[in-house]
């Protein structure tokens, strides 16, 4: 699955409307970390496919970004049925943002 | 104008101005020396080698003392008079550097808090899945830390350099900068400062500072060598 980019403009329908764990990883072009998270996360979404990974770039989308507070990037936000449940703030290596993802995953019976 | 600014190797930049930033330059070279070393060391000492294990932390910790003395001396000291300084000036883009400067601190503790507990595990429970991990994480701390170190010698030098003249920073770093640190710790920076440097900066850094400053390196010299070597057993020479 790949990372899909949104914007202040379809957060709400591709984020909180989702019916699925939506990750969200704020970044910005000039953040020298948010681009060695990014390959990180490209990798996440091929291995976690019950989760969606989206990017939001905090300079084209202000709104969203203030709206959650981020203050520091990058910011791993992830999302279930609307609600904010985990937060990752700053660059991680992949193994801790992959045990925390998983501490997420549908239960399967 | 300080007339030849220091550019050692992996140095982003040297913004020219009136202050001599060569001892803010060799603390960033030891950092980023370091974390060169680190994630080879734990890739290639055998687990069998108790004697390496135990000393990589110790070192480790060294590592970050060094770094949080800087990042302290900075966020309490450095980026407010240039806060102060830019302010006054009405230098909005000055000011955000500066901001950025405190946030990127704030990113990095987390990280060294994961790598020395990481390392710390690792020595109680050797594990080759758990190798690869803290090997992973030292690698990040490298690149995390090293964004933040070459956006500071670009962006906030710059502002310093703009807004502190040369005398002011020589009487900054003679009686707010130096200290500090634990006396076991003061004895060994030194010699960690000048490790890997080209001899002719160092004899030229010790030609200014006075000697007080050759006197605590040959103090700090055999102690910070035992601790170094006994870490690095394994980590080859061009590296090391």
């Amino acid at each position: 699955m790949t990372v899909r980019e949104v914007s202040d403009r379809d957060f709400a329908a591709v984020v909180l409307g989702a019916t699925v764990p939506v990750l969200v990883d704020f970044h910005a072009d000039w953040c020298g970390p948010c681009r060695q998270v990014a390959p990180i996360l490209a990798e996440l979404a091929e291995e976690l496919d019950w989760m969606r990974f989206t990017r939001l770039d905090v300079d084209a989308s202000p709104v969203t970004a203030a709206a959650y507070r981020v203050t520091g990037l990058p910011t791993l936000l992830v999302f279930v049925s609307g609600e904010l449940v985990l937060s990752i703030v700053g660059a991680r290596p992949r193994h801790t943002i992959h045990d925390l993802l998983v501490t997420l995953a549908p239960q399967t019976a | 104008m300080n007339p030849t600014p220091l550019l050692l190797p992996g140095q982003a930049a040297a913004p020219p101005g009136p202050a001599d930033l060569s001892m803010m330059y060799l603390l960033h070279h030891g950092f980023r020396r370091d974390l060169a070393r680190f994630p080879e060391a734990v890739r290639r000492t055998p687990f069998r080698d108790r004697a390496t294990w135990r000393a990589l932390p110790r070192r480790w910790d060294l590592f970050a003392r060094l770094l949080d003395d800087h990042h302290h001396k900075e966020d309490e000291i450095v980026w407010p008079l240039l806060r102060q300084a830019a302010a006054s000036a009405g230098d909005h883009a000055a000011l955000e550097v500066i901001e950025a400067m405190s946030e990127e601190h704030l990113l990095i503790d987390p990280l060294l808090s994961e790598a020395r507990s990481g390392l710390v595990g690792l020595v109680q429970d050797p594990d080759e899945r758990r190798r690869l991990e803290v090997v992973e994480t030292m690698q990040m701390v490298a690149e995390v830390l090293g964004h933040h170190l070459a956006h500071e010698e670009r962006d906030a030098i710059t502002v310093l350099q703009r807004h502190v003249d040369g005398a002011e920073w020589a009487e900054l770093e003679r009686t707010q900068l130096r200290g500090g640190l634990g006396l076991r710790d003061l004895l060994r920076m030194l010699p960690w400062v000048v490790q890997h440097v080209d001899p002719a900066v160092v004899e030229r850094q010790l030609q200014e500072s006075g000697t007080g400053f050759r006197v605590l390196l040959a103090l700090g010299r055999g102690s910070y060598r035992r601790l170094d070597e006994a870490a690095f057993h394994y980590v080859p020479d061009p590296v090391r």
